[in-house]
């Protein structure tokens, strides 16, 4: 790398270094530049005054502020659409301030904002203080509504015809998630905006996960529905043996219930042929994630 | 409508980004549009409704794809894997050319999604000509780099916007995707005449215009696309396709998205500026011939 291609590269970082820098919760609500005294680090001021150009109508700091503030508000808009029964869940000001406190630690690392949200349930186990009091819900909660993102863009594979489900390696769909919650954030994530969440769903979360649910694209709609503990299990394993005579040797689901699962599995078209293995994600456990804590950052 | 190299020989009209809100009603509407500009990395995914819908509008309608996510100025070079994910979209939009923004965005794997501001000195021109060298060569298809509306300017710059731009261009042997919006709001924000902007640039290297709306801040612009396109952007696009030629020419309409009907309206009030631009042109072309 040449000399000059250096000093732009140490430009690029320094000014990504001062559009990173904490946000202010009410700067969402400020018109008036430049920042005020402490909410920016002496390098973002130096930046602004050793490299950018003020004119009378816009000093540096007010310029390289305007940069500042569109990055976080871009990121914390895309949050916002993509989270809303969390933010719900949180309230507006914890989940701010927990937006805020993860895109601090864990920067997009994608090209589109699509993804900005995908290690934020990873993040919510290992700071479970940011989760408005309800850890796991809110854990769990992120991880559905994640799944949905994802789901939006995954690909529909050919289903399989019924008929030729004994002779072919199976899979599912690429674009269906399972998940065994311990909580009933499918329920959670169902309610209006303005209705309150009841008790019941926010009770704290006790033994085995026991809330099974299935998202996946049908129809050009995305659809979150809840599956029975042992149709869960059953699809587990045809994900994992790729065929069904196998999944249903191992189960002991009676022939009734997986007859009447079957159908809908095929309604759905959750079956396709095995190219690459089919996705399946389950959170069973919270424990053995190495993110590491973090201290709260409070800046609202 | 000019053809050119910058176009791969196509000639396209008016057009209009192609924006969520909109899909329902052009799928069973389907009203007639010239064309449509699709954000690249909106379609950059294996499968799922992006792609779905996208087939669809293909089978009907001409797509451009423009990009958000290349950063041709970035110090550190072309993300190779975004350049494969992009040239596989290429090869399925059979996209006439593609085009992307004069700036850069990311640094050290860690994504801005801005794009962000480069100070125009020869060495910023250098990189950036080689990075969309390579980005042209890769793709296989002519490109158009776009003028960025910006809030900053650079005390290392040692040239002006536009004769950045030239050099880039010229370095680069790619086209120009004018944002005349763009050149309006840097104008205001930077304090300098947007004709001179216009008037400068190499016209014959000019693919496609951007038209659109912003917000108005006191002192200062903020390149939103949530409104109509003002009368000043108006008298500088006229001027524009004086200079250029009629060009194919988008609308950028990106938030608080009003009905199809009233995006496509207010698009076509660009052909209002084509026809006194056809004869202008030709006299033009005349005098220099």
């Amino acid at each position: 790398m040449s000399a000059e291609s250096k000093n732009l590269l140490s430009l690029q970082r320094n000014f990504m270094s001062a559009i990173r820098e904490p946000v202010f919760g009410d700067s969402r609500e400020l018109t008036a530049l430049p920042p005020r005294d402490g909410e920016v680090t002496a390098g973002f001021c130096a930046l602004a005054e050793n490299e950018i150009v003020s004119t009378p109508n816009l000093e540096a700091r007010e310029r390289l502020e305007l940069y500042h503030r569109q990055y976080w508000f871009r990121l914390l808009d895309s949050i916002d659409e993509d989270f809303p029964a969390l933010k719900r869940l949180l309230g507006k000001e914890n989940f701010w301030r927990l937006i805020e406190a993860y895109l601090e630690l864990v920067p997009s690392r994608s090209f589109t904002l699509r993804h900005l949200g995908s290690g934020l349930a990873d993040f919510l186990r290992v700071n479970p203080g940011l989760a408005g009091g309800y850890p796991v819900h809110a854990a769990e909660l992120a991880r559905l509504e994640y799944a949905l993102c994802e789901t939006f863009e995954q690909p529909k594979r050919p289903a399989i015809a019924p008929e030729k489900i004994a002779e072919t390696r199976l899979a599912l769909q690429p674009h269906l998630r399972l998940f065994a919650f311990h909580t009933p954030v499918d329920e959670i994530w169902r309610l209006d905006d303005e209705v309150a969440i009841p008790v019941e769903l926010l009770a704290p979360p006790a033994g085995e996960a026991k809330f099974h649910v299935a998202i996946f694209r049908h129809a050009a709609r995305q659809i979150i529905r809840r599956i029975e503990a042992k149709e869960f299990s059953l699809l587990q394993a045809i994900a994992a043996t790729g065929s069904l005579a196998a999944a249903f040797d191992a189960s002991d689901a009676t022939p009734e219930e997986v007859s009447a699962w079957f159908q809908s599995w095929t309604g759905f078209g959750w079956l396709c042929e095995r190219e690459r293995s089919g996705k399946i994600e389950i959170i069973e456990s919270a424990s053995n994630q190495k993110l590491v804590n973090i201290p709260l950052h409070h800046n609202s | 409508m000019n053809a050119s190299r910058f176009t791969n020989f196509q000639s396209l009209g008016i057009g209009i980004g192609l924006r969520v809100p909109h899909y329902d009603h052009i799928l069973s509407e389907r009203p007639t549009v010239d064309w449509f500009e699709i954000i690249s990395e909106n379609y950059l995914v294996d499968g799922g409704r992006p792609l779905e819908v996208l087939e669809q509008i293909m089978a009907q309608y001409q797509v451009v794809q423009h990009g958000v996510g290349l950063y041709p100025g970035s110090a550190q070079g072309l993300n190779w894997d975004h350049l494969r994910k992009l040239k596989a979209l290429v090869r399925r939009t059979k996209t006439p050319w593609i085009s992307d923004h004069l700036c850069w965005g990311s640094v050290d794997g860690t994504f801005s999604h801005d794009l962000l501001p480069l100070p125009y000195t020869r060495e910023a021109a250098a990189k950036c000509a080689e990075n969309l060298r390579i980005a042209q060569d890769f793709l296989e298809v002519p490109f158009a780099v776009e003028n960025v509306s910006s809030y900053a300017e650079f005390k290392d710059s040692t040239m002006t916007e536009w004769e950045f731009l030239t050099e880039v261009v010229e370095l680069a042997d790619c086209g120009i995707l004018l944002d005349v919006n763009n050149i309006y709001v840097s104008s205001v924000n930077h304090g300098f005449d947007p004709l001179d902007y216009v008037n400068h640039v190499p016209h014959e290297r000019v693919a496609q215009m951007h038209i659109a709306g912003h917000s108005r801040y006191e002192r200062f612009i903020i390149d939103t696309h949530d409104h109509p396109v003002i009368d000043p952007v108006w008298k500088l696009y006229a001027r524009a396709i004086e200079l250029c030629g009629p060009t194919a020419t988008l609308l950028e309409w990106d938030d608080k998205i009003p009905p199809f009907a009233e995006v496509h309206g207010e698009a076509l009030k660009a052909k209002r500026y084509w026809k006194h631009a056809v004869a202008h042109h030709q006299t033009e072309v005349a005098h220099v011939g």
